[in-house]
């Protein structure tokens, strides 16, 4: 007989997600986008999974695009997951915003598409801000730093854990309104130059992952030297270089990474720093309004939930009667909670050379 | 006294939206040219353009902020796209409307978000787009849009009886009967042997779509996946075998004759592939059909939304309240055009032979 498990798992109280009817297969998938936070609930789920073999659509099944999303006379399916692999999934985008949710998804799935944007809106309605940051405590304070993706956000974190830090989060930091930040111990995606400033980490690593990364470093550097003077095929060079940079990284669930017990993952919401890199060769800081940065993050948030606006879209073509006037304004709500917690926090804005200088950053952020 | 020679200028010119280049290098002329389709010759040569690319050196030679790696950038009162590390273009998003120029990099090798941008002039000026293809065939304008890969297809199959075609962004205005648009190539996605009728006008002839139409078999084939080690080179290999089994069409190797009639009727019609075995056809009113359209089009345009969030990211304070509703008042915009031409929403199955949907769409037009 067919596993049929059900787990659950809760995100600080913020959020608790239930699956239902999953094989061991597609808990693993769910595990491996939520992080190790899976415990029971003792409440109601805000989010359901619902795994079943079939997924019967009424009507016959319309295709948008090349296959991406479609719909039958009354729902919405996801039809392509991680790299393309084709899932089959029932989206209630018209009902984002509200709880419970049940998202139902054919077995062997390789994961529910968009679940993270999903959660972290889930997270909003109850009253907890999402935010792109990594989290710390130091020398009593809990420290926020955001920006944009490859802002500096995970080398601020690396650099003051390999100093005495308590690790909070990586990734996303969630502030519930109460002057708190919690985290979720995802992985902390490790690049190779971290290592090379960094070598404190390069223990932590297994010989495999310590192999795969001079391997890439080697084939990069063959690849970097022989496109500028290859006869034919310098453009495929050029970008196998490319995809070869892109993979130089491992990523290390934080107790292994940091060599800490991961604790509670909250810690009060004390201070915060904006992260920016420049083009300039040397680090600054300087104080900066904190609105100003509610501001700025605003538009990062909205940008993060692209693959989920645009599923979105989608779906207004499939039921150009329907509306989700929560997704449509929640940027608003987001603008508004992130003033809110920003509010009155010391704030500093650091800028830094790519890649950053482990030791300015650390000097940028410790300084009184 | 020598007098310098005034900067090249070139217009690319429809009746309606007008694209002016200023000094392009001959690698970005063409990029535009591959993106817009050949220029055509103007009916009103003294207007302004709509929207301004001005070529230039040394673009963003000063200290700048980054947003992510290789994404964009800003300085003082600057906002950046990059490419390869530097900065490509400069686009003031808070200033994007009918008018608009935007300054670009002459070592780029493309024009980012050239497609979007005109659309965003094109309704800035009370323009309503379509995405999709126009075929002027005998008395009847044909429009075809929506989320269908048939839609290319069947504009090759109507392009040897028509006056006139049309393809990538249709412009409507005046009750669609002014209907002006891109030239871009048909793509035609899922190479099939029935386009061996159409081999004159397909470069390279029967040899090229038998070659692609092997290309797509194999990209669409799922043979040996999950055998180690050849199913995963082989799975890696069906991208690139399905952007080769993609044949490009250029509108001007269709034999349109301007002789064949002026059209006094328009149809629209939204194709959509389904999996069910018989095609669906339903009349849409002009507000389901905007509503349809334009969500459809935002998706089209996701890349010009997540570039314009980084760029409220950069200057939050400068704010394009065109782009902020762009959405809906496309939606309004089409539901006043679309007043005038019947609509259908066609639901076809996936495998559907190009000339049966062609008849089927025909038998809707003659009713």
């Amino acid at each position: 007989m067919r596993d049929a498990i059900d787990v659950e798992f809760d995100l600080h109280g913020l959020a608790g997600i239930a699956v239902r009817d999953g094989s061991s297969a597609d808990v693993a998938a769910v595990r491996q986008q939520l992080g190790p936070i899976e415990r029971p609930l003792g409440r109601p789920a805000d989010i359901v999974l619902r795994f079943v073999d079939h997924l019967p659509s009424a009507g016959p099944l319309r295709l948008l695009g090349d296959g991406e999303f479609g719909h039958d006379d009354r729902s919405f399916f996801v039809l392509r997951g991680r790299r393309k692999a084709r899932v089959r999934v029932q989206l209630p985008l018209e009902r984002i915003g509200e709880t419970p949710l049940e998202i139902r998804a054919e077995r062997g799935a390789t994961g529910i598409p968009l679940l993270i944007p999903i959660l972290n809106l889930t997270a909003l309605v109850n009253h907890a801000l999402p935010l792109h940051g990594a989290a710390f405590r130091f020398a009593g304070q809990g420290v926020l730093v955001t920006g944009w993706s490859k802002g500096g956000k995970s080398e601020a974190l690396l650099t003051f854990v390999e100093r005495g830090a308590e690790y909070v989060a990586d990734e996303w930091v969630y502030l519930p309104g109460d002057g708190q930040m919690v985290g979720i111990p995802e992985p902390v995606r490790v690049w190779d130059w971290h290592l090379r400033e960094l070598p404190s980490y390069e223990h932590r690593l297994t010989t495999g992952e310590r192999y795969r990364l001079r391997t890439l470093a080697a084939g990069a550097a063959v690849v970097g030297a022989a496109a500028p003077i290859a006869p034919v095929g310098s453009r495929r060079l050029r970008q196998l270089g490319s995809f070869l940079e892109t993979q130089r990284h491992v990523d290390l669930p934080p107790a292994r990474l940091f060599d800490q017990p991961v604790g509670a993952m909250h810690a009060p919401f004390d201070r915060l720093v904006f992260v920016v890199s420049h083009t300039r060769p040397e680090t600054t800081r300087a104080e900066i309004d904190p609105m100003e940065v509610a501001d700025r993050m605003t538009a990062s948030l909205r940008y993060e939930r692209q693959p989920l606006w645009r599923a979105y879209q989608h779906f207004l073509f499939c039921f150009p009667g329907a509306r989700n006037s929560f997704l449509e304004t929640v940027s608003q709500r987001e603008h508004a909670a992130l003033r809110r917690a920003f509010a009155g926090k010391p704030s500093r804005v650091v800028c830094h050379p790519y890649p950053v200088g482990m030791t300015d950053l650390y000097d940028a952020i410790a300084a009184p | 006294m020598t007098t310098l020679p005034s900067p090249l200028t070139i217009d690319h010119v429809s009746d309606l939206l007008r694209i002016r280049l200023i000094d392009p290098p001959p690698q970005l002329e063409l990029a535009v040219e591959r993106t817009l389709g050949s220029r055509a010759e103007s009916s009103a040569p003294g207007r302004a353009a709509d929207l301004t690319l001005r070529f230039v050196t040394g673009l963003g030679d000063e200290p700048l902020e980054l947003i992510g790696r290789d994404d964009a950038a800003w300085s003082k009162d600057a906002f950046y796209l990059l490419a390869d590390g530097r900065p490509v273009a400069e686009i003031p998003f808070d200033l994007l409307a009918a008018g608009c120029e935007i300054q670009l990099d002459r070592k780029a090798q493309r024009v980012p978000l050239l497609v979007e941008l005109l659309t965003v002039a094109a309704l800035s000026r009370e323009l309503a787009v379509i995405a999709g293809t126009g075929a002027d065939v005998g008395a009847t304008r044909w429009l075809i849009g929506g989320p269908s890969p048939a839609a290319p297809a069947v504009a090759l199959e109507l392009g040897a009886r028509a006056r006139r075609v049309r393809n990538g962004w249709l412009l409507l205005r005046g009750g669609v009967h002014t209907t002006e648009g891109l030239r871009q190539p048909l793509r035609l996605a899922g190479s099939r042997t029935s386009w061996l009728r159409h081999r004159s006008v397909v470069p390279g002839g029967a040899p090229m779509i038998v070659a692609r139409r092997v290309a797509e078999r194999f990209a669409a084939s799922r043979g040996a996946t999950g055998r180690r080690p050849v199913a995963p080179l082989v799975d890696r290999l069906r991208p690139t075998a399905a952007r080769f089994g993609t044949l490009t069409v250029p509108l001007d190797r269709l034999p349109a004759d301007p002789a064949r009639g002026t059209p006094d009727r328009t149809a629209l019609f939204v194709l959509v592939a389904s999996e069910a075995p018989k095609p669906f056809v339903r009349r849409l009113s002009p507000a389901a059909a905007a509503s349809r359209l334009a969500a459809w089009h935002a998706t089209l345009r996701g890349e010009l939304g997540a570039r314009y969030a980084e760029f409220r990211f950069a200057f939050p304070a400068r704010h394009n309240e065109l782009l902020s509703s762009l959405g809906e008042r496309e939606r309004q915009l089409l539901a006043r055009q679309l007043t005038g031409p019947v609509l259908y929403l066609v639901e076809h199955p996936q495998e559907i032979p190009t000339r049966d949907l062609v008849a089927l769409l025909s038998g809707l037009v003659a009713r």
